[in-house]
């Protein structure tokens, strides 16, 4: 079986599975709905129940789920190839925390400009391509991959202590609205604002496949890719440029989301085999979103007997996974 | 038949001897002092001072017995698992509002030489104080060890979420500080937790106030327990999502204890437990559709509850009926309900009855 066939074969399984896991999390629930409520429902939605579930709580919430794990892995995709090292990721390197440091300063502070979805948008994707700008500069002086790998870190505890004085300076009540962003949920996006979540990540898929070629050529190596006619610095802008407004339209909404842009673009590399970024990308669309829809499902299951935290379950699932999968697989990604 | 009435009676009489009994001889022990409601503190008068028995809800054989006087030079033979609290000129940190609500209930203002946040402070007294330097912040980090010892603090007196480590218990020892865990957000009854009004009376050498201020409590609370219960409760929605989970409190908890006085019901208080326990939006929204009332749900206005939780907006209190919460000025609360159980309880029999202007009400503001 060659190459090509074998990807198609996993990318329709995941479209498969994301369907699959789709239908399930619109069917199953609290309340006791039957396919005929969840298809009326859906085609004709009415002032009852059935309608209400749906609309406002099903829906958006797997919807949401699947936006966000298409979007973390795409900008953990971008940004491995940018740094050219696979622990990169958007949280790792800081950019969730960038992202984080201006919707902080938003809530605690009371300051609107926009109105208040816009300037969630915009700050949370603002403060993201700082955070990328600001890593990118220091991987241009940087030649080591733990060195800047340390910086992402370091950045983030820097971070981390500005939220901190901010937190404490601030009124009780902006200070539990930031609290209750920061545990991170899928539950808290409405309906409405899906389109414009899923608008802004399409932009960010949209321009990401324009970068495939760029992508694929930054894989060999700065120089060659220099000689292949790349322009580096418009790869690294663009990169940063997609990753800050993937990564910070999912936190804006959703909060801070941990562990799917690090992990997902890994797990994808090792199960396609393939450097093609072309068949990554949509690799890691389809396997983020089935990745964060498992596990939110999961969380949805599981909420009866015990509540887990989103962020807690993907670093539960996620983490032997990796850890497996890249030793198994070492001599693969060397 | 006389004979068999006169058994009854005395029957009777037993019971009620013993039940009255049990209540109030709750937690006496010859050993580890008294109490009347709580469930980690206990007392006893001695001649030197008052002894104070401090049980760690965590670690139940752990108690601690630390005897507070004023002449801690006439103390001679104590059992070494007795501490000697000298309390005159006590200088205390703290860091819970509630502990700072009963030191301003026993006019104790000037024993405060440290509070956790000034942001926090309701006392107007103590608000000029701080803004004057006077009083040290604690911050919510780390000890600062250096700014107690110049602020000549003696005692640190903790909530004890968290027990203290051993460097630290060092430090504070090198210091000369000594550092008394309180657990009256551990406490499950409403009295139990205003007991603890005789703990600061004991450290500040005014327990014989704090005494006559507690009984006066239980007797305002207590007189709630008349009240006449109708035959159903009235559904309410507490609490409020933190992340995926709607948190509403359970059939021991503390907040529970004050809804059953009122015939309030929540679908949580069905089941046991002293803490609150998690659903999910679903299960909320189902439960929501039988309540015309929401109790705090810890933000002031509903913008704030929107912003929190957007789909706040499909909960039928939000929509359809009332929403009442302490937020609009939570310093005020954290600082007095402890040592007001009765005025918390008035609050939400007037919110019950639909009597819930603004000056109606002393802690609840109706959330608009």
């Amino acid at each position: 079986m060659n190459q090509t066939k074998s990807h198609l074969i996993l990318l329709l399984s995941a479209g498969i599975l994301l369907l699959v896991v789709f239908l399930l999390y619109l069917k199953t629930g609290y309340f006791n709905t039957t396919w005929e409520h969840i298809f009326q429902a859906l085609t004709n939605p009415r002032d009852d129940v059935s309608s209400t579930v749906v609309w406002s709580f099903r829906l958006p919430r797997i919807l949401m789920a699947f936006l966000a794990g298409a979007a973390l892995s795409v900008a953990g995709m971008l940004m491995q190839n940018l740094f050219q090292n696979t622990l990169a990721g958007p949280d790792v390197l800081g950019i969730t925390s960038g992202s984080s440091l201006l919707v902080a300063l938003w809530m605690m502070t009371g300051i609107t400009a926009l109105g208040s979805t816009t300037d969630l948008i915009f700050l949370g994707i603002l403060g993201a391509m700082g955070m990328g700008a600001i890593m990118l500069l220091f991987a241009l002086k940087l030649r080591s991959a733990v060195h800047l790998l340390l910086i992402g870190l370091m950045l983030s505890s820097f971070i981390g202590a500005i939220i901190a004085i901010i937190q404490a300076s601030s009124a009780t009540q902006d200070l539990q609205q930031y609290v209750f962003w920061n545990f991170g949920s899928l539950q808290r996006v409405t309906i409405q604002q899906i389109p414009w979540i899923a608008i802004i990540t399409s932009l960010g898929v949209v321009l990401s496949l324009f970068q495939v070629r760029s992508l694929n050529a930054m894989v060999l190596g700065e120089e060659i890719a220099k000689s292949l006619g790349v322009s580096i610095r418009k790869v690294r802008i663009m990169s940063i440029l997609i990753a800050g407004i993937l990564t910070g339209v999912i936190t804006a909404f959703a909060g801070p989301i941990a562990f799917v842009g690090l992990a997902i673009p890994n797990v994808t590399k090792l199960l396609m085999k393939t450097q093609n970024h072309r068949v990554l990308l949509f690799s890691n669309i389809l396997f983020g979103a089935l990745f964060l829809g498992v596990c939110d499902f999961a969380i949805k299951l599981l909420e009866s007997y015990v509540a887990i935290p989103l962020n807690a379950l993907t670093a539960l699932l996620g983490v032997p996974f990796v850890s497996w999968m890249i030793l198994k697989n070492r001599h693969v990604t060397g | 038949m006389r004979k068999n009435s006169i058994k009854l009676l005395f029957i009777g009489f037993l019971f009620l001897f013993l039940g009255c009994n049990t209540s109030k001889k709750k937690g006496v022990d010859a050993t580890i002092g008294k109490s009347r409601y709580s469930q980690w503190l206990s007392y006893t008068k001695t001649e030197l001072g008052i002894k104070l028995f401090i049980k760690d809800p965590d670690r139940k054989a752990a108690t601690r017995i630390i005897l507070c006087t004023t002449h801690p030079e006439q103390v001679k033979s104590m059992s070494t698992t007795t501490e000697v609290l000298d309390i005159n000129n006590m200088k205390l940190a703290t860091n819970a509002a509630t502990h700072v609500g009963m030191l301003v209930s026993l006019n104790a203002r000037e024993s405060i030489g440290a509070v956790s946040l000034g942001k926090y402070l309701h006392d107007p007294t103590l608000k000029k104080r701080f803004n004057k330097g006077q009083l040290l912040e604690l911050g919510g980090t780390s000890i600062p060890f250096e700014s107690l010892s110049k602020k000549h603090i003696n005692v640190w007196v903790s909530a004890g979420m968290e027990p203290l480590d051993q460097a630290n218990e060092e430090r504070f020892k090198a210091l000369g500080i000594q550092w008394i865990p309180n657990y009256d957000w551990r406490e499950e009854h409403p009295l139990g937790k205003a007991e603890w009004l005789l703990f600061f009376g004991a450290i500040t050498n005014r327990f014989e106030e704090a005494e006559l201020q507690f009984k006066a409590i239980c007797k305002r609370y207590n007189k709630f327990n008349k009240l006449p219960k109708g035959n159903s409760c009235q559904k309410i929605l507490v609490g409020n999502f933190a992340g995926d989970y709607w948190y509403s409190p359970l059939q021991n908890s503390f907040q529970a204890r004050f809804f059953n006085q009122v015939d309030f019901c929540t679908f949580s208080m069905n089941y046991k437990g002293t803490g609150s326990m998690a659903v999910g939006a679903e299960r909320i929204y189902q439960e929501s559709e039988a309540c015309e009332l929401w109790l705090n749900p810890g933000f002031p206005t509903k913008q704030a509850i929107l912003n929190a939780f957007p789909k706040a907006i499909q909960l039928r209190p939000f929509t359809k009926g009332s929403i009442f919460c302490y937020s609009h000025d939570l310093n005020k609360f954290w600082e007095q309900s402890a040592l007001m159980p009765d005025i918390v309880l008035r609050d939400l029999i007037r919110i019950k009855q639909g009597n819930s202007a603004d000056a109606m009400l002393y802690f609840y503001r109706e959330v608009k």
